[in-house]
């Protein structure tokens, strides 16, 4: 378990102040946050290289504040990937576990694991400037996993990266926490990134953490404006999802949903405001989901109105809309309306 | 296809390079194949040589030995530090270096503690070392620092989160990343080695390197008699760079490291 308390930390005018967090063992936490927010001055802190004002960071039961880096059990891939460009990719990936003292049979194994693990076996006798982006991005995870570490930290790992390459590195990102189970903390820009991989989810915003706990009740609790204005997705909902024909089915509580993408089982369905269109009549329409629901609340947004819809007992859904359409539909409070949305616009996490 | 210099700056630098070339060509052309012939088995101009190619090589790896520390501290120090530090290495370039060797006698002068000491150094190779070492280091040094400071901090950080000691750091990153600059500086410094004269007269006349056998010849015989071991001279330092050339060192060129940010 990663245990942090108190922590402030300085770079520059820059503070870190009265960081409180808590990983357990195994546990995949994605701190996401605006650019200059500290996600970085935080990653440096727990792995050694900024020392904190005051505070503590504990890793499965050892106070390890007071500890230099190289003695920390922790692995660390850079935003920019820090690859030493006078080795090659493979004594790039053998440079910790050399400088832990692993040497002969039991270094070269290491390496090799640690670059089938990220599915870097062909790089390995190139040297970092002949390497892509995302190729880079493989050699520098495979360096720090060498290590074998307790924690990993993984700052905006996926980058830069092609879609494809972020897809297979996602894979390989949920291997590697099944197959080491490390503590995993995990800075990125990117939501669904954060939610195909996180149990754990932390918002930092001007060198404080806002907000930090379980996926599904960060993205279902946002406890400031700034946590729901960075996560997007205004409704989450829980749900069971099948497989249904070409879509997936959704049960959320008494209401059917579909969505065009999505995975078996429990699943948390998220839908942005923007997304669902109202209307009086039943409309005819290509989406896939139309539902029922009555106008609880309207709520300005700045040239906006923000409705809230009853759409079945304790679900309740969030549309946009503009002044005129309310006029036009004469949607107020108490007024029965139809939802429609694609399936399409129904994220499956 | 690259571009072409205009016209006149390439006249100019025809005319700047016949401008270097002329000494050594004329040097070499005054001297007659058997007089070269005659220098290059004569055990004085031999000894001489065999002794500043020896000295400048003892005084290269004493200044590596105490530059490459100095030269990383500097170029991880504050501003301040580096500018009084620079600045005190800098007069031994630029004093005149007959100065230089009198600044050094100074040092183990009688009444000094360090006076007993002046016996091994008056006349003797290890006196050459030492004054052609105080000149020319400065050199290994500012070049070393320069190529310290093109090795990215982040990089020494990334190999302390990989496990390894600040000691183990420099060893296996900042030193392997330096290398091209300080091997660049230690050809420099060697070079200002075997070609110091005026602070080695000072400290040592005798055993006589092939600078001061070259002035000694010239006050003694004059032009005639000193040109052959200035062409064999030539020729050697001519040999040894395409020898250099040859083994592909080369000491100039970044560090080709590559930061992925935003790649």
């Amino acid at each position: 378990m990663l245990v942090i308390e108190g922590l402030r930390a300085r770079v520059g005018s820059f503070e870190l102040s009265d960081i409180a967090l808590k990983v357990k063992g195994g546990g995949y936490l994605v701190l996401m946050g605006p650019t200059g927010s500290g996600k970085t001055t935080l990653l440096n802190v727990i792995a050694g290289l900024l020392k904190p004002l005051s505070g503590r960071v504990e890793l499965d039961g050892h106070d390890i504040t007071g500890l230099p880096p190289e003695k920390r059990p922790i692995g660390y891939v850079f935003q920019d990937c820090r690859l030493f460009p006078h080795l090659t990719v493979r004594e790039n990936v053998a440079f910790g576990p050399r400088a832990r003292g692993i040497r002969g049979e039991e270094l070269e194994e290491r390496v090799r694991w640690a670059l089938e693990v990220v599915g870097a076996e062909e790089l390995a006798d190139k040297r970092p400037g002949q390497l892509s982006g995302g190729e880079a991005r493989k050699a520098a995870l495979a360096r720090a996993l060498a290590l074998k570490p307790r924690l990993l930290l993984l700052d905006e790992p996926l980058a830069h990266v092609d879609e494809r390459t972020r897809e297979e590195l996602l894979d390989r990102l949920r291997e590697i926490r099944e197959e080491l189970r490390p503590i995993v903390i995990h800075v990125t820009h990117n939501r669904l990134e954060a939610l195909k991989l996180a149990d754990q989810l932390a918002l930092m915003s001007s060198g404080r953490l806002v907000q930090a706990g379980e996926v599904g009740s960060v993205l279902s609790k946002p406890v400031s404006s700034f946590a729901a204005k960075f996560l997007g997705y205004e409704n989450i909902l829980r749900g069971i999802c099948r497989r249904e024909g070409g879509l997936f089915e959704l049960e959320v509580g008494s209401v059917k949903l579909f969505a065009a993408e999505g995975r078996e089982g429990e699943v948390l369905v998220c839908l942005r405001a923007e997304d669902i269109f109202l209307s009086r009549e039943e409309p005819r329409t290509s989406a896939r989901n139309v539902l029922k629901g009555r106008v609880v609340s309207l709520e300005p947004r700045g040239p906006l109105i923000g409705v809230r819809l009853e759409v079945g007992p304790d679900i309740e859904l969030t549309s946009v809309i503009t002044p005129a359409a309310k006029e036009e539909l004469g949607i107020d409070v108490g007024a029965d309306v139809f939802l429609a949305f694609k399936a399409s616009s129904v994220r499956v996490i | 296809m690259s571009s072409q210099a205009p016209g006149l700056v390439i006249a100019l630098a025809a005319i700047s390079l016949a401008i270097f070339a002329l000494p050594i060509l004329s040097a070499l052309l005054a001297c007659r194949p058997q007089e070269l012939a005659a220098a290059s088995t004569d055990p004085e101009v031999l000894s001489a040589i065999a002794l500043s190619f020896a000295t400048a090589t003892a005084a290269t790896l004493i200044s590596l030995a105490l530059g490459i520390p100095l030269a990383y501290a500097l170029s991880r120090s504050s501003r301040q530090a580096r500018s009084v530090a620079e600045a005190i290495l800098a007069i031994p370039v630029l004093l005149p270096h007959s100065a230089a060797g009198v600044a050094i006698l100074s040092v183990f002068r009688p009444g000094s503690p360090l006076h007993l000491f002046l016996p091994f150094l008056m006349d003797t190779p290890l006196g050459v070392v030492v004054a052609q070492a105080f000149v020319s280091a400065p050199l290994l040094v500012l070049s070393a620092r320069a190529a310290f400071d093109e090795v990215p901090l982040e990089l020494e950080l990334a190999a302390r989160s990989l496990g390894a000691s600040g000691l183990r750091t420099f060893f296996w990153v900042s030193l392997p990343l330096a290398r091209r600059g300080i091997l660049a500086g230690a050809l420099l410094t060697w070079a200002r080695a075997l070609s110091e004269f005026g602070a080695v007269v000072v400290l040592a006349y005798h055993p006589m390197t092939a600078p001061v056998l070259v002035f000694h010849r010239f006050l003694a015989w004059g032009l005639r008699g000193s040109q052959p071991v200035v062409a064999l001279l030539i020729l050697l330092t001519g040999a040894i760079l395409a020898l250099l050339t040859a083994i592909g060192v080369r000491p100039y060129g970044g560090i080709g490291y590559v930061s992925y940010r935003g790649a």
